[in-house]
């Protein structure tokens, strides 16, 4: 439904997004995922309408809408400051985009409480942004959008100013509200944890550059390379010390054989901390002898750090709370050797 | 011993004015005596037909001044923080608050000599708009600090064009500033001398009030005088008052 | 967008009829007063040389002066009245400023003659200072250099109050708490720690009073007697009785240099404060 292509933005001698092209699907929630300075939030105000591209054309159902001010796009933008009007109450908030499309009075009362009952906002309307919590302000903020039934919603960072507790809750509720609308949401996060939970896919960005596209499920599993590994999730990474007759050496002189069609000139392995085991498996191709030197609680799944003589660095690995670890007491662990990704 | 020094400085400040409200109502007129409590210096004043000529002329300048400058002003203040301003605007918009009242008296009457060009109160007008303009600017610029951008941005995305998203979002929200603004330039208009003095030109016809006063103090006092001092007094402190509600935004929404 | 053509109303109209206008004088300052008291134009600097002739190099001093004893005084008598506001009751600060504050809003002009009621021979100061019996005769107040202070520290006292104000209540409280635990006496307190921190403050007031009675006209004019005391006066004649406009011109720029020295002055030091 929207397609980018190849997009660039410019700021001075600094580039922002490079070459950038991606097709965003119907219906779709879409997250934009990077470390600051990605380029991220330029994407998104160029498709908003508020940044135009120096090349490249984005196109909304098949028409180029590049060059169309914000005002005519029918896309519409939730900042990050949420940027709800002080001086109107909620629900003048939330009717001034249906003012501007000189809808009849009626119909904007219908629309406005409809939405209103849909965004848990009743009994705020005559309320005024300075007497608003922050997850109410930001409620607010996407009825705002939501009345307009835009094509694509564009969300920035909107969880990043919420504490703890509310991000968990606004989180189902975008999930439930984008379902239940429709509506193609673009989001714009550097939280993983966001972006894995929320979207249907994610594009992993980073210096203007596309990394990744893919469901979560695929990039947390598959991270195509060095970037994506250590951005998304936690990974081991166990730096070679050669390579030889087709084998890839840690360390301590163990290895593990390199697939059989490999091109690549691996630097080193990744491997999850889920994936490195207490007990042997069938698939268990590759064992190592370390020793616990921390474990840090969380409560029902802990993380444990290993010393072991096939990395420099510590290494991590998971426990479930009724597995016993003692500190300072040797282990054997258990991998299998398709576990591990070259980078 | 705070509290005593404190009174101290109060009645340093108030003396002065307060003497001149007290002679006012004076019979003798003098500082010397007390001629007993009279109104009459007020009746007299009311019947100094020069006194209301000045009068409507001051207003005419500071209502005018403050009309153009309140334009100006404010949207000088809307193009230097929505978008970076460089070093040469701040100058500009900085210089007429600073500059000495006589430099930009004589430079305004050499400018208006060197075109020929006729003086009356539209040069006072004028000359006015100058440093009020500056003023309004400063003060509208304080009420952009409370200013999220992003609203201007939220309006345009949600369909309102620049007309509208001025008119709708951008000015209610800044109008407290511009108010008090244009309050201060009406009073620095309203109470400005030297400017108006050089570049009045001429003749009587175009005599404010400043410069009325002026001439009464500087070569002829008469108790008159105390009453128009209460009297100006007065309608600034009011002008004061209104100017603080303004901006505590009972004028808002 | 139309950011560029929102600031240009504004620009042009201080261009045109303030920038242009000292670019004039400017000019002029390089030029001779013609016979009728017009202009003639031949470039010389005569103008800033007869401007360090000892009987206008005088007047430049003593704006100085005066300037410099309004300014200290102001921020003498000032500090300890901001002082004592930050330590009231928050409720009642901002009145206080506000009451402060009130008859910085009177007309200039009456302010000043308000002063020459209260320090004429037969004004109420002398009067009051003949009936208890300090003196047997009036002694001249008015028409001095001690009244032109006094009138310009009684206009712009409020706004040295309130920068130094603004100075003080912005201070890091804990800051004066660490002093005292570590053993500062009130007055270590005083002048080790309050004042350094508050100097943005102090000497935005100084230098808004120096800057603004140097080149102040109506003060030195109503209660210095009509005498040339300072530079403001001087112009001023040139420009209406002496006709010696490109005189006028070349002390004005004198004035403005001075001031625009004392401002960068001052940026300087407060860039430094911060590094």
């Amino acid at each position: 439904m929207i397609e980018v292509k190849s997009i660039t933005k410019k700021f001075g001698s600094l580039f922002a997004i490079k070459d950038f092209s991606i097709d965003i699907n119907h219906g779709e929630f879409f997250a934009l995922l990077g470390p600051s300075g990605c380029g991220k939030t330029t994407l998104l105000r160029v498709i908003s309408g508020f940044e135009t591209p120096d090349s490249g054309d984005i196109f909304l159902d098949k028409e180029n809408i590049t060059n169309f001010k914000p005002f005519i796009r029918p896309t519409n933008l939730m900042f990050q400051s949420y940027a709800l009007f002080p001086h109107f109450n909620v629900f003048k908030n939330i009717a001034y985009g249906l003012e501007r499309e000189k809808l009849k009075k009626s119909e904007i009362f219908f629309r406005v409480n409809e939405i209103i009952n849909k965004t848990n906002l009743n009994g705020l309307e005559q309320r005024y942004p300075d007497q608003l919590s922050g997850g109410q302000k930001q409620r607010v903020a996407l009825a705002r959008c939501l009345v307009k039934k835009p094509k694509v919603l564009l969300l920035d960072e909107p969880l990043t100013a919420l504490d703890k507790n509310l991000k968990e809750k606004m989180k189902l509720e975008l999930k439930n509200l984008q379902k239940q609308f429709g509506i193609t949401f673009i989001m714009v996060t550097h939280d993983q944890d966001e972006a894995l939970a929320l979207a249907d896919r994610v594009a992993v960005m980073n210096e203007g550059n596309l990394i990744q596209v893919g469901s979560p499920k695929e990039i947390y599993s598959n991270p195509e390379n060095f970037f994506v590994a250590e951005f998304i999730g936690k990974m081991n990474f166990f730096q070679k010390s050669k390579i030889e007759g087709g084998n890839f050496y840690f360390q301590d002189n163990s290895f593990i054989s390199l697939p059989k069609n490999n091109t690549q000139n691996p630097q080193c392995v990744g491997i999850r901390p889920e994936d490195i085991l207490f007990k042997a498996k069938d698939d268990s191709s590759y064992v190592f002898e370390g020793k616990v030197v921390d474990i840090i609680y969380h409560g029902q799944e802990n993380e444990v750090i290993i010393n072991s003589a096939i990395s420099e660095d510590s290494i991590l690995i998971r426990c479930h709370k009724d597995q016993t670890l003692n500190l300072n007491t040797n282990i054997t662990l258990y991998c299998a050797q398709q576990s591990f990704r070259l980078y | 011993m705070k509290k005593i020094y404190l009174s101290l400085i109060f009645c340093f400040l108030y003396i002065p004015i307060l003497t001149l409200i007290t002679l006012s109502f004076n019979k003798s007129g003098l500082p010397t005596s007390w001629g007993g409590f009279s109104i009459s210096w007020y009746f007299d004043l009311f019947d100094n037909q020069k006194i209301f000529k000045a009068l409507l002329n001051t207003i005419i300048v500071a209502f005018f001044s403050t009309a153009i400058a309140g334009l100006l002003g404010t949207l000088l203040a809307m193009g230097m923080e929505l978008k970076k301003s460089n070093k040469y605007v701040e100058a500009t918009a900085f210089i007429p608050m600073i500059i000495p009242d006589i430099v930009m008296a004589i430079s305004l009457l050499s400018f208006f000599t060197l075109l020929q060009f006729t003086l009356g109160l539209h040069s006072i007008i004028i000359s006015h708009v100058v440093f009020n303009t500056a003023f309004v600017c400063a003060v509208v610029r304080t009420r952009f600090k409370y200013f999220d951008h992003n609203v201007i941005e939220a309006s345009y995305d949600l369909g309102g064009k620049h007309v509208i998203t001025f008119i709708k979002i951008t000015l209610p929200i800044i109008l407290p500033g511009v108010i008090a603004g244009s309050l201060l330039a009406f009073t620095l208009s309203f109470d400005e001398f030297i400017i108006a003095f050089f570049t009045s030109g001429a003749g009587s016809s175009s005599t404010t009030l400043p410069m009325l006063i002026y001439s009464m103090i500087r070569f002829g006092v008469t108790p008159e005088i105390n009453a128009l001092s209460t009297f100006i007094i007065l309608f600034s402190f009011i002008i004061v008052f209104i100017s603080q509600r303004a901006v505590k935004g009972k004028l808002l929404i | 967008m139309l950011k560029n053509r929102l600031i240009l109303p504004g620009l042009i109209w201080i261009s045109l009829f303030l920038l242009i206008p000292c670019v004039i004088v400017f000019t002029y300052s390089f030029f001779e007063r013609g016979v009728y008291g017009g202009i003639e134009y031949s470039f010389n600097l005569d103008n800033y040389a007869r401007s360090f002739k000892w009987t206008y190099f005088k007047i430049l001093l003593t704006s100085g002066q005066i300037a410099f004893l309004a300014a200290f005084i102001s921020v003498v008598i000032g500090f300890p009245a901001a002082y004592c506001i930050t330590k009231a009751n928050p409720k009642y600060q901002i009145l206080l400023l506000f009451f402060m504050m009130l008859p910085f809003w009177s007309n200039y002009l009456i302010r000043t003659y308000s002063w020459m009621v209260l320090l004429n021979n037969q004004g109420l100061i002398n009067n009051l200072l003949i009936y208890i019996g300090l003196i047997d005769e009036p002694i001249r107040l008015l028409y001095t250099k001690f009244s032109v202070v006094v009138g310009l520290i009684y206009n712009y006292l409020p706004f040295v109050i309130l920068s130094i104000f603004a100075s003080l209540s912005s201070m890091n409280k804990e800051i004066i708490e660490a002093s005292e635990d570590l053993g500062g006496s009130f007055f270590d307190n005083l002048f080790r720690v309050i004042i350094p921190l508050s100097l943005p403050g102090i000497l935005a007031g100084f230098i808004f009073v120096f800057v603004l009675s140097i080149g102040n006209f109506i003060t030195p004019d109503l209660l210095g007697g009509g005498k040339f005391l300072m530079i403001g006066n001087l112009i001023y004649d040139q420009f209406l009785s002496a006709r010696d406009w490109p005189f006028g011109a070349s002390l004005s720029l004198i004035l403005v240099t001075i001031m625009l020295s004392l401002l960068f002055i001052q940026s300087l030091i407060l860039t430094r404060k911060k590094l």
